[in-house]
């Protein structure tokens, strides 16, 4: 192809007037062709700044007070995770801390299933192993100590998403948890709640724990 | 919108955008008042459907709370382009959901007698004015549909339904008004 076919090609597609298989040609030159990329960040520049042109037009007001909903749970989650990810001195308050019973020696099968993708730290000590394998994340928990009469449970959070339940740790055993999609954006967090689990479907102790899955 | 708004610059959006990706909602709040006029504008410019631009709208402002850090300065966008081109983005995608609509041509036309930005704008309204010199220079038909395809979310085939024009011509009409257009934008 030469530059001027090129060219209007990559206007072609900004413009988005390609459709079935012309489309899907320009989709496979722009995973493998550096010019044909240059060619739409040249038609982008220069053809985008037509949309700064459009006139304003106010917005009703409902508009945002339905984004405000959807996207203050998100602040508030964060909140949450906020005003606990410090509490790093609650191990020290001189409550009654036992050992998460069987002090978690993690059969070597568990050890040896997928790969090791992240060690949370526990804010009262030990630690919990993430193994992932086959779009499934195994959680192993190991030397965790917990108040008498409290459990440990795991919650997964995906973005701008309330924390979801994800099971309770029980010795010796680990939990599993699917991997959405790509699995980039996935939140664990592991809370101290009453026996039984939280009573509310949401956190309600501090967190021991809690990670984001960036990359893998 | 107001001279005011108009005048954000382009540091204080990008400063909006970064303090969004740490989770400030005040920051979201920022934005939409600084620029959910002139989204909104172009979501009902391409969507013509009043409930569905609003939902566009919506669509875009939840997808930069979340997708914020994807906004990179080093592409050469200003932060209101790159806004505006992920509500043209989400327009056109709604368009095509939903089957085309064809809004007239004299629709995509008038953007071009649209008032220009604030002097704070001076360097991108060179640029525009450039733009616009160099779409006065095209054959008118080429123009307007190139317009129009910017606009609407037109196919080749809609556009030539439209003229009345033989799927090939309009074709080469757009090709080369493709070709002439870059030669005049950076020769």
């Amino acid at each position: 192809m030469n530059e001027d076919d090129l060219n209007a090609l990559a206007g072609e597609y900004v413009l988005g007037l390609l459709e079935g298989l012309a489309l899907d040609e320009a989709q496979a030159l722009r995973a493998t062709d550096a010019g044909f990329n240059a060619a739409i960040a040249m038609w982008e520049r220069q053809l985008l700044p037509l949309l700064e042109q459009v006139a304003p037009i106010a917005a009703p007001p409902e508009v945002w007070a339905r984004i405000e909903a959807r996207t203050r749970k998100r602040a508030a989650r964060a909140g949450w995770l906020g005003k606990f990810r410090w509490r790093i001195g609650f191990a020290a308050t001189g409550l009654a801390v036992a050992a998460l019973a069987g002090i978690m020696i993690v059969p070597p099968l568990l050890q040896n299933q997928g790969r090791q993708i992240a060690t949370l730290t526990s804010t009262t000590g030990g630690v919990f192993i993430v193994r992932e394998r086959a779009n499934s994340l195994r959680i192993i928990p190991e030397n965790v100590s917990l108040p008498m009469g409290k459990v440990a449970e795991l919650w997964r959070i995906l973005p701008n998403r309330a924390p979801q339940p994800a099971g309770l740790f029980t010795p010796g055993q680990a939990l599993a948890t699917s991997l959405p999609g790509s699995g980039v954006g996935l939140e664990l967090a592991v809370s101290l709640e009453p026996a039984g689990g939280s009573p509310t479907g949401l956190p309600t102790g501090p967190i021991l724990a809690e990670a984001k899955i960036t990359n893998y | 919108m107001t001279e005011d708004a108009n005048a954000i610059g382009r540091a204080e959006l990008a400063a909006c955008l970064h303090r969004i990706t740490l989770g400030e909602h005040a920051a979201l709040e920022l934005l939409y008042k600084q620029t959910s006029a002139k989204l909104f504008g172009i979501c009902k410019r391409i969507l013509s459907d009043h409930l569905a631009a609003e939902d566009v709208l919506q669509e875009v402002f939840l997808l930069v709370w979340n997708k914020a850090n994807q906004f990179d300065a080093s592409r050469g966008l200003s932060p209101i382009t790159w806004l505006a081109a992920i509500a043209r983005n989400r327009s056109l995608d709604r368009l095509r959901g939903r089957g085309r609509a064809f809004a007239p041509l004299e629709a995509a036309a008038e953007v071009a007698d649209a008032r220009p930005l604030s002097d704070a704008h001076l360097e991108s309204q060179e640029r525009d004015q450039r733009l616009q010199d160099c779409l006065a220079g095209l054959d008118v038909r080429a123009a307007e549909c190139i317009r129009a395809a910017f606009f609407g979310g037109q196919t080749y085939q809609s556009l030539a339904e439209r003229a009345n024009m033989p799927l090939g011509s309009m074709k080469s009409l757009i090709r080369r008004g493709l070709t002439r257009l870059k030669l005049c934008l950076e020769p």
